[in-house]
């Protein structure tokens, strides 16, 4: 599991970046430092406890890739294809994505609460035991996933697809739902408040 | 340290284990279920399970502790001073254990019920059924409900935000997230509304970015 060590910078206390004393913000030499993981990134395909916080990713290929206790947490992902990765108890809480293509990939046990989601296709995911609350989420499609004790508790969501997914278990209580698309699912064993409610 | 998570699909509750991250003594939290799927994630760590700590007596969280015992000769620690004809260490409000290397404080929650036992190890917290992500304990009453807002308000919701909660039900989730979101907060009408300077940007902080952006239509 990733550790959370606070940066060397004087009373700076956010978390370091993997390989480093020092947060992003304060890296001495951030470039240089941000090639490095970045070469590790698409060198290798298992990782295991980065802490990877408020790291900006665009253009990276995770394809296939997987990933176990790491921190995605205030990171920014874009443009990324992910299809096919793994990520078991990986945090990325208060991250952005925005299009990013994530089809097949298997979430186990991950937390993107507070997180923003902009044009992510999660098509086809096994998206198990993960905390979705309070996301924003819009133009996204969760379709064929499988969804058995994820949360979306005060999540909002336009324009979002759960088509053909197994809600069981999972929770969107206290949720905004604009033009989200729940056919062929088992919304009936998930969890609603009826005002929130749209189908 | 190393966390191994698994889930019971009999008591729909979750399992611990953690461990240094080359074997080695560990601890189990709630022994709700030991399988063939958990022993084999404890044995393919290289860990013997030396100490069980329990959150609540309660079956959901127990039902595997014949069988641990059976296999591992652990010390068991709780709230009761026997659990399922074990004995059993007592724990009580503000004990420090100390467990092999790991350091664990214990905070005892008698408003949710007088067995109720949140562990912290480091950064991380078991918290059994105090809460489950986004949404505040099961209770039986409006009354019990109250007293554990101000509870979970007074000594629980004081921890670091970058805290890692694992709950006894559902997925994990981060202190902050909790803080800001969780419905108990909510019903005691302490939430966060003005979410401004909470989505700090990466990009704030240089201009590099690892990668490039190939301009991709998803």
């Amino acid at each position: 599991m990733f550790e959370n060590r606070n940066c060397k910078h004087l009373q700076c206390r956010r978390h370091v970046v993997h390989g480093s004393e020092f947060c992003v913000r304060h890296l001495p030499d951030s470039a240089s430092h941000l090639g490095i993981l970045s070469t590790m990134l698409s060198d290798s395909r298992v990782f295991e406890s980065l802490s990877l916080n408020r790291v900006p990713f665009a253009g990276q290929n995770w394809s296939g890739k997987s990933f176990d206790g790491c921190s995605f947490m205030g990171s920014e992902l874009s443009d990324m294809n992910l299809d096919g990765a793994s990520f078991r108890h990986c945090f990325f809480d208060f991250s952005r994505w925005s299009n990013v293509s994530a089809k097949g990939v298997t979430l186990l046990f991950c937390s993107f609460s507070g997180a923003q989601l902009k044009k992510v296709d999660w098509t086809g995911s096994d998206l198990l035991h993960v905390n979705f609350n309070s996301l924003e989420a819009s133009d996204c499609l969760f379709s064929e996933s499988d969804l058995y004790f994820s949360r979306f508790v005060g999540a909002q969501l336009k324009v979002v697809q759960f088509v053909d997914c197994n809600l069981k278990k999972t929770q969107f209580t206290g949720s905004r739902l604009e033009q989200v698309d729940f056919r062929y699912s088992n919304d009936d064993e998930a969890e609603f408040d009826e005002e929130t409610r749209t189908p | 340290m190393k966390l191994v998570f698994h889930y019971s699909v009999e008591n729909f509750s979750n399992t611990y284990v953690l461990g240094p991250d080359n074997g080695g003594d560990a601890i189990l939290v709630d022994p709700g279920v030991l399988d063939v799927r958990l022993l084999e994630a404890i044995e393919d760590n290289e860990y013997t399970i030396r100490w069980v700590l329990i959150t609540r007596c309660q079956p959901q969280h127990l039902r595997g502790l014949r069988t641990l015992k059976k296999v591992y000769d652990a010390e068991l620690f709780s709230r009761n001073d026997r659990v399922l004809d074990f004995p059993c260490q007592t724990v009580n409000p503000g004990t420090h254990l100390q467990l092999g290397n790991f350091r664990v404080d214990a905070l005892c929650f008698p408003e949710l019920s007088n067995d109720s036992v949140a562990y912290r190890v480091g950064n991380w917290v078991f918290c059994g059924d105090l809460l489950s992500a986004g949404q505040p304990p099961r209770t039986s009453s409006a009354y019990t409900r109250a007293n554990m807002a101000i509870a979970l308000e007074r000594r629980f919701f004081t921890w670091q935000d970058d805290t890692l909660i694992f709950p006894g039900e559902g997925p994990p989730s981060l202190m902050r997230g909790e803080k800001l979101f969780n419905r108990v907060r909510k019903s005691a009408g302490l939430e966060v509304r003005d979410l401004a300077g909470l989505f700090e940007s990466p990009r704030e902080v240089g201009p590099e970015t690892i990668g490039e952006p190939p301009h991709r239509e998803v």
